[in-house]
């Protein structure tokens, strides 16, 4: 059984590798291709720009398509997968050809840095994107109860009563005022309060770690009894870090594409002008 | 979470173009939308407009024509929509192309035929095509590139603007050029076809032998013989053809200064042997003492063919040719008594003319001579030949007084025959002209009357004596002239901007190997044996260099050394259409 499993993920990464590999060279060829039509453009005087910009937006529309395509899923339009795909080799292939389009050169005009700043943003957030999205599920996976990203403040703040109940109840039945007093101290404030912003952008266990050796210092001070109730304040701020890390990371995964439709359609606009702009003022025949 | 988004998209979408809107409207909307900065010329100019006019905001009006239209024009313009306003607008606007905008500046130094493949006519550049086909590579023109139905290319496809200020306009690359031109070009050494004739062979039409010069006339005055003397070149200045008479005049002057001494004689008159009338029944009329005497005077070449215009002196001016001369005339032949006084009383006439109008007589006289369709124009001859000095002269050789002097009596005296201009000299009977030396204005006149052709017999001997006269022949020695071969008299500029070729020394004068000017421009052997057989002056059709090969180019001009650009010895733009050249 655990034979076959593992034949099937061999197999399954085999095929992955070879379509990784198969996409990576068709962007290249397209990119080197596009490259050479540019460069034959230029040598028989012609407006590359214009060609270059076209293709350039299409590109752009095709991959906003990957967000209007959601909206209408019930057309016979491929597969989410397939479409990821090619959204992410078209935008790794608009890459150079954005560079043949601005003669790989920083633009000097106010609307035109504009306009680059918000492909290059655009691009690398859909690089971070792709980074996070090839990433973050399997930090997830890794974590030992999986959580909606909808429940976690609920189940954040069942932990934060549940704890406040067991503290309470342990002062009453064994007068555990050390342990009452380390959750009044730092406990309270670590269940409570929302994690840092670099805790967002980057999860990390230090807080965890700290808290942990709080309560850890305290156990000479404990009684058996309290050394229970200890115990399970051990789980709960493993639990509650858990929480914050899968937030954390949930809320990442999500936020990067707010931002990437954001610049996306921000992009877009500016193009629409660009091109209006430029089919406006270029010195050709009209 | 998905209301979220789509309120964050919204927003985004206001922002921006809530952004947009106000940049599009707002004041410093050019320059935002500007894609960068223009290059340095068109950017002072732009700037000196804006200075002298800073109500002119819309700088971008200046060369795109939609620069006058707003931004709803624009986006109008993009579908094929006409709005109302634009509608208005497009004659004013969108009718102009962006090239024509360009042409409003640049028209004075391009030809009408800026915008057409090298500015040529297209017939022209057919022609050009065709001479060029085989030798310059096959041509084909037009056939790439995006042009009007007037077969012109916008100047946009060669001249991209907002590039940075240091942007080169016309830098174009050899790839470029090789759209039109089919043949390839890999490179100057392999792929260039071989010089046929750089520099141009034809000579400027002043003679001057380069050999002579080095090897005998120098020499002889212990001159050192440098090319850079005539021709400049030097860190500062360009090579020219030459810097001017100046170089010249220390050893030619001295020579012009003893053959104008003798002078141009308008007018010349006899000596009449009076006392000769009376027997033949010749009515006597006045005579000027100092012309009394034995038969004598030569019919001076000028004189005579102002008397050629006389009907009757026309017959015996033609009879004794322009060699004639009173000293000739027997004076007990009745006849030839009775041709001399003719002859007399027509030259009296011809003082009588030139007192009242000189140049009126002068231009009437040869233009019945020379005939109508034949033009000259005799002010430049006569212009300087102050009227009352002709009055003057007539005064006192016939005295009569019919014609009054409205001035002080010009200066006769011999002191003043020295001087430049012209003269009365009462002793020989002449009124004369001194030149005042090289590029003399009257004597220029004179060869130019001496070279026009003619049928007429009689005043092809004249012109022929002028020509050979001590005086016009010291000027023909270097400006060539013969009737019916007007005479060159600067050498031309050198055009090369007329041309498809352009060259300039200076770049290359930095190298010291290339600071012998014979590296390039070595001497035509025939050059050297005309000086070896003694001759003065040795000129023919050609120069006296022989032309410069690819291979003395080849080894600079290489893509990694001095370059291989088209664009480095080549015009794109044909300024001076008539003059062109095949170089």
């Amino acid at each position: 059984m655990n034979t076959s499993s593992g034949k099937k993920t061999m197999k399954r990464i085999e095929r992955f590798r070879v379509r990784r590999i198969r996409n990576l060279l068709t962007t290249i060829f397209a990119a080197s291709a596009m490259l050479i039509v540019v460069r034959w453009q230029q040598n028989r005087l012609s407006n590359s720009a214009f060609s270059s910009g076209y293709v350039l937006s299409c590109i752009l529309l095709f991959l906003m398509a990957f967000h209007w395509r959601k909206r209408i899923a019930f057309l016979p339009l491929g597969n989410a997968s397939t479409w990821m795909q090619v959204h992410i080799y078209l935008a790794l292939l608009s890459a150079p050809l954005f560079g043949t389009h601005i003669g790989w050169s920083l633009p000097s005009g106010w609307f035109e840095v504009l306009l680059a700043s918000l492909f290059l943003l655009t691009f690398a957030n859909g690089l971070w994107g792709l980074y996070l999205t090839r990433t973050y599920p399997r930090r997830l996976a890794q974590c030992s109860q999986q959580y909606l990203y909808e429940r976690i403040p609920a189940a954040r703040h069942q932990l934060q009563i549940a704890t406040r109940s067991e503290v309470l109840l342990a002062v009453e039945q064994h007068g555990a005022t050390t342990l009452a007093d380390f959750y009044t101290r730092q406990l309270a404030a670590y269940l409570e309060q929302p994690r840092s912003f670099w805790f967002w952008l980057m999860p990390d266990t230090q807080m965890r770690r700290r808290m942990t050796r709080e309560l850890a210092g305290l156990n000479r001070y404990l009684t058996d009894q309290e050394q229970e109730v200890a115990e399970r304040l051990f789980r709960t701020i493993r639990v509650k870090d858990e929480l914050d890390y899968q937030h954390a990371l949930q809320w990442m995964l999500k936020m990067w594409l707010f931002v990437h439709l954001a610049l996306s359609y921000a992009l877009l606009l500016c193009v629409i002008g660009h091109i209006i702009l430029v089919h406006a003022f270029h010195g050709g025949w009209r | 979470l998905r209301s979220r988004r789509k309120r964050l998209l919204v927003a985004t979408l206001v922002l921006v173009l809530g952004f947009l809107c106000i940049a599009l409207n707002a004041s410093w909307k050019y320059e935002f939308l500007a894609p960068g900065p223009l290059s340095d010329s068109h950017a002072q100019l732009l700037q000196r407009t804006s200075d002298s006019a800073p109500s002119t905001s819309n700088r971008c009006g200046a060369c795109h024509p939609a620069g006058k239209s707003s931004p709803s024009e624009w986006a109008a313009s993009l579908f094929g929509v006409q709005t109302s306003s634009s509608a208005s607008a497009a004659t004013s606007a969108y009718d102009a192309s962006q090239t024509q905008l360009c042409l409003t500046c640049h028209a004075e130094k391009l030809s009408e035929f800026a915008a057409l493949p090298h500015s040529l006519p297209v017939k022209q550049l057919a022609t050009v095509t065709e001479q060029t086909q085989g030798s310059h590579g096959s041509v084909k023109h037009g056939r790439q590139i995006k042009t009007n139905d007037a077969g012109e290319i916008a100047c946009a496809v060669c001249h991209q603007e907002h590039h940075g200020r240091n942007h080169h306009l016309s830098m174009l690359t050899n790839q470029q050029c090789s759209n039109c031109h089919q043949s390839s070009f890999d490179d100057f050494a392999r792929s260039h076809p071989e010089f046929h004739n750089w520099p141009p062979q034809q000579r400027s039409g002043i003679v001057f032998g380069h050999e002579a010069h080095q090897f005998k006339h120098f020499p002889s005055r212990r001159r050192n013989f440098d090319c850079v003397d005539c021709h400049g070149g030097d860190s500062d200045s360009e090579i020219v053809s030459i810097r001017g008479y100046a170089q010249c005049a220390e050893c030619h002057d001295a020579a012009i200064s003893i053959a104008t001494t003798d002078g141009l004689r308008l007018l010349q008159l006899p000596l009449l042997d009076v006392a000769a009338f009376e027997p033949h029944d010749i009515a006597a009329f006045h005579w000027p003492e100092a012309g009394q005497g034995s038969f004598d005077g030569p019919l001076e070449p000028l004189m005579f063919l102002l008397l050629l215009a006389d009907k009757e002196a026309e017959p015996i001016c033609r009879a004794w040719g322009v060699d004639g001369d009173f000293y000739d005339v027997d004076p007990d032949d009745a006849q030839a008594v009775q041709r001399a006084a003719i002859l007399a009383l027509a030259m009296k006439r011809l003082a009588d003319d030139l007192a009242t109008a000189p140049e009126q007589t002068v231009q009437t006289r040869l233009t019945q001579v020379l005939g109508a369709d034949r033009s000259f124009d005799a002010s430049s001859l006569v212009s300087a030949l102050p009227p009352d000095l002709v009055k003057l002269a007539r005064r006192q050789w016939f005295g009569e007084d019919a014609i009054t002097i409205d001035e002080q009596d010009p200066d006769t005296s011999g002191t003043s025959e020295k001087a430049a201009g012209w003269h009365v000299d009462d002793a020989t009977l002449r009124i004369w002209y001194r030149p005042i030396g090289h590029a003399d204005p009257v004597l220029q006149a004179c060869i130019e009357l001496a070279t026009i052709h003619t049928t007429d017999s009689a005043v092809s001997a004249a012109q022929d004596r002028l020509l050979t006269s001590p005086l016009v022949s010291q000027c023909t020695v270097c400006h060539r002239a013969s009737r019916g071969t007007p005479p060159t008299w600067n050498s031309p500029p050198s055009d090369l901007q007329a041309s498809f070729t352009k060259f300039s020394h200076r770049p290359h004068l930095v190298l010291p190997q290339l600071r012998d000017c014979q590296t390039c421009h070595q001497p035509r052997e025939t050059a050297a044996i005309a000086v070896s057989a003694g001759q003065d002056q040795h000129y023919d059709a050609t120069s006296d260099f022989l032309t410069i090969k690819k291979q003395t180019c080849v080894a600079c001009h290489t893509n990694n050394a001095a370059g291989e650009s088209c664009l480095q010895c080549h015009n794109y733009h044909i300024h001076a259409a008539p003059r062109f050249d095949i170089r």
